[in-house]
Order: C-alpha cells, then sequence, then structure tokens
C-alpha cells in the first residue's frame, strides 16, 4: 500500500511534462495537492482526539479515492486510468479500516486492486488503444455520462435521506460486525446458499471465459 | 481506531519523503534533453513501430483463472477464521467448504481438459 504515495504523488506534480495527462489531470492535480496540504494541517492540529482523527482520516482517504477516480475519467490514456484505479480502491480500503471493516479493506485490495484491475488491463490492452485514443470526448456522450452521474447520486442521496447525517448501528448489532469471525459466522450459517452460489457463478465465467477464448483462437 | 495512528503517521511520512525526492531530484538534477537520450533503448538498434500491441488472449485465461481462485482463497481464509470454533457442529462446515471446492475444482478440471492450462 505504501508504493502506491509515491506513484500518487507523481500524479500531484503538474512538472512532469512527459506523461501528463492531456486534459483535465493539471487542474485535478492541483486540487488535490492543495487539499493534501490543507488536510496535513488540519491533521496536525486536531490530531490526538480519536473521534477526529477518524473523521480526517475518512477525509483524506475519501479525497485519495476522488482525485484518482477523477484521474480515471478524465486522462486519455486508458492504461494510466487503470493505473490510477489502484488508487481509488487503496483508498477505498483505507476507508473501510476507518470504518472498523478491515477484512473488506483487505479484499479490496486483493480482489480489486489484485485481480479485478489485472482484468481491466486486460480489456484495455485488447482494444485498439490508439484509435480509441484519437476518439474525441465530450458532447452528447458526455452530457448522458453526467447525467448518469448525477441520477445515481439522487438514488443514494434519497436512499440515505431518512438515516440522516447521523450513522449509527442498529440495536442490538454485535460489538463487531464486520469482522472476519462475524462474517465467517454469517456467511457459512444464514447466508450459505448465496455462498454456494458464488461458487457456480465462478464457474460460469471461468467455463465462459474458456469458451469465448477458444472461438477467438479459431477466428 | 487509535491503533491505526502509527499507520497514519508513517504515511504520511512516506508521503513526504516520496515527494521530497521527487521534487528535489527535479529541481537539482542535471537536465539535458533532446537528440539521441530521447530514443527508446533497444540493443542498439532503431526500434520499429509500437509497443502497444494487442495482448494474447490466452493472458486474459489465465486472469480469469486468478480471479476465480483468488476468491476462492478469499472464502477459504474467512473459513479458516472460524472452523475451530464450531467443531462441534461436526461435519457440517467442512462439507461445506468441500462443495465449495468441488464446483470450482469441476471447473478447474473442465479448464485442464480443454487446454485452457497449455500455452501453446
Amino acid at each position: 500500500m505504501t508504493s502506491v504515495w509515491p506513484l500518487l504523488l507523481y500524479y500531484l506534480l503538474p512538472l512532469v511534462g512527459l506523461w501528463t495527462y492531456r486534459r483535465g489531470g493539471r487542474t485535478g492535480t492541483l486540487a488535490a495537492g492543495i487539499s493534501w496540504f490543507l488536510a496535513a494541517v488540519a491533521l496536525g492540529v486536531v490530531i490526538g482526539d480519536a473521534r477526529s482523527f477518524a473523521v480526517i482520516s475518512f477525509y483524506l482517504l475519501s479525497l485519495v479515492a476522488v482525485m484518482t477516480a477523477f484521474l480515471v475519467v478524465t486522462g486519455t490514456n486508458p492504461v494510466y486510468g487503470a493505473l490510477s484505479l489502484i488508487g481509488t480502491f487503496t483508498g477505498i480500503a483505507g476507508v473501510f479500516v476507518v470504518l472498523q471493516c478491515e477484512f473488506f479493506g483487505i479484499v479490496q485490495v486483493i480482489l480489486y486492486a489484485g485481480a479485478i484491475l489485472v482484468l481491466y488491463l486486460f480489456v484495455v490492452m485488447m482494444v485498439d488503444l490508439p484509435k480509441e485514443n484519437a476518439q474525441k470526448r465530450g458532447g452528447v456522450r458526455g452530457i448522458a455520462a453526467i447525467a448518469t452521474g448525477l441520477g445515481l447520486l439522487a438514488l443514494v442521496v434519497k436512499a440515505l435521506a431518512p438515516l440522516g447525517m447521523r450513522l449509527q448501528p442498529a440495536a442490538g448489532a454485535s460489538a463487531e460486525p464486520y469482522s472476519v469471525r462475524a462474517v465467517g459466522t454469517a456467511l457459512f450459517g444464514p447466508y450459505l446458499v448465496p455462498f454456494e452460489v458464488a461458487s457456480l457463478l465462478l464457474l460460469v465465467a471461468l467455463v465462459g471465459a474458456i469458451v469465448l477464448s477458444g472461438r477467438e483462437r479459431e477466428s | 481506531m487509535n491503533e491505526y495512528l502509527s499507520v497514519l503517521v508513517f504515511l504520511l511520512l512516506a508521503t513526504l519523503v516520496g515527494a521530497a525526492l521527487l521534487v528535489l531530484s527535479h529541481y537539482l538534477g542535471p537536465r539535458r534533453r533532446g537528440g539521441i537520450k530521447g530514443t527508446p533503448v533497444e540493443s542498439g538498434v532503431d526500434p520499429i513501430g509500437d509497443a502497444r500491441i494487442p495482448f494474447n488472449v490466452r493472458f486474459y485465461l489465465v486472469g480469469i483463472l486468478f480471479i476465480v481462485f483468488d476468491v476462492e482463497a478469499v472464502f477459504l481464509y474467512v473459513w479458516a477464521v472460524i472452523y475451530k470454533q464450531y467443531l462441534n457442529r461436526g461435519a457440517f462446515l467442512l462439507g461445506e467448504m468441500a462443495l465449495f471446492i468441488g464446483i470450482l475444482l469441476f471447473g478447474y478440471v473442465y479448464a485442464w481438459k480443454k487446454g485452457a492450462l497449455d500455452w501453446d
């Protein structure tokens, strides 16, 4: 995880001419740099109080996630986009840790940053990169994308609005509802059927990939 | 939460050191660009074509196989943590995992028979 930070800073340096994003990158990196600085200062001021410590960590980590996600969608090179996505996954993993869901944080790194991203990269490598890079952005597709994003945001807000801003664990929930032990007890108890169905899903993915790639080899 | 304080300090320090190294080398290092220095190294031969060729589809297949068994490993980890706790329930927990692994093992055998594991 630590190795990601210098990588992240690589983006934050607006001076790197050769590999900087052609569009959107500079504004984003500048904003990220300033926010990081402010967050670090705030951290120095308020540290010591456990509650504000968690809040500050949350904002720092979500900042990393949001900024790298910004780079993913604004960058014109899909490979660099995939690289930025590692930062997003790492930030989200950190948020999970702050929320005391350490297991999900680790799974986020192992599965998403490790395995899922490899698949993304393969898909990116399989398309015709120079042709995709040359494609113009924005226009109707850009507007549609923004509308979709706002719609999704509205859905999330609508779902969370009844809870208010104070998210508290339900009464009667166990002390550590997301520890590995609790997850295991739930997974191999009441959620046994979904667990076994998951194995079928994995099997389907495996067989599907073999069938599809076999077809490709013939052509 | 405070047990992560040291982690946070560590991360901030690592960020600082990384930033300092990049910035310092950017401003202090000599800079002579252009000419033959800008060409990619290819064993003294002039480079031909683009480095970004489409990948062989077999890599993708290996990637899928990796994900499937990566997910299995994650579930195995959870299972191993609670296994001892539920020993009194007999072989129930063992059977659950045996079914899970059995289904995936079927996929493994399928991949093997189909030659997905062979490179040629």
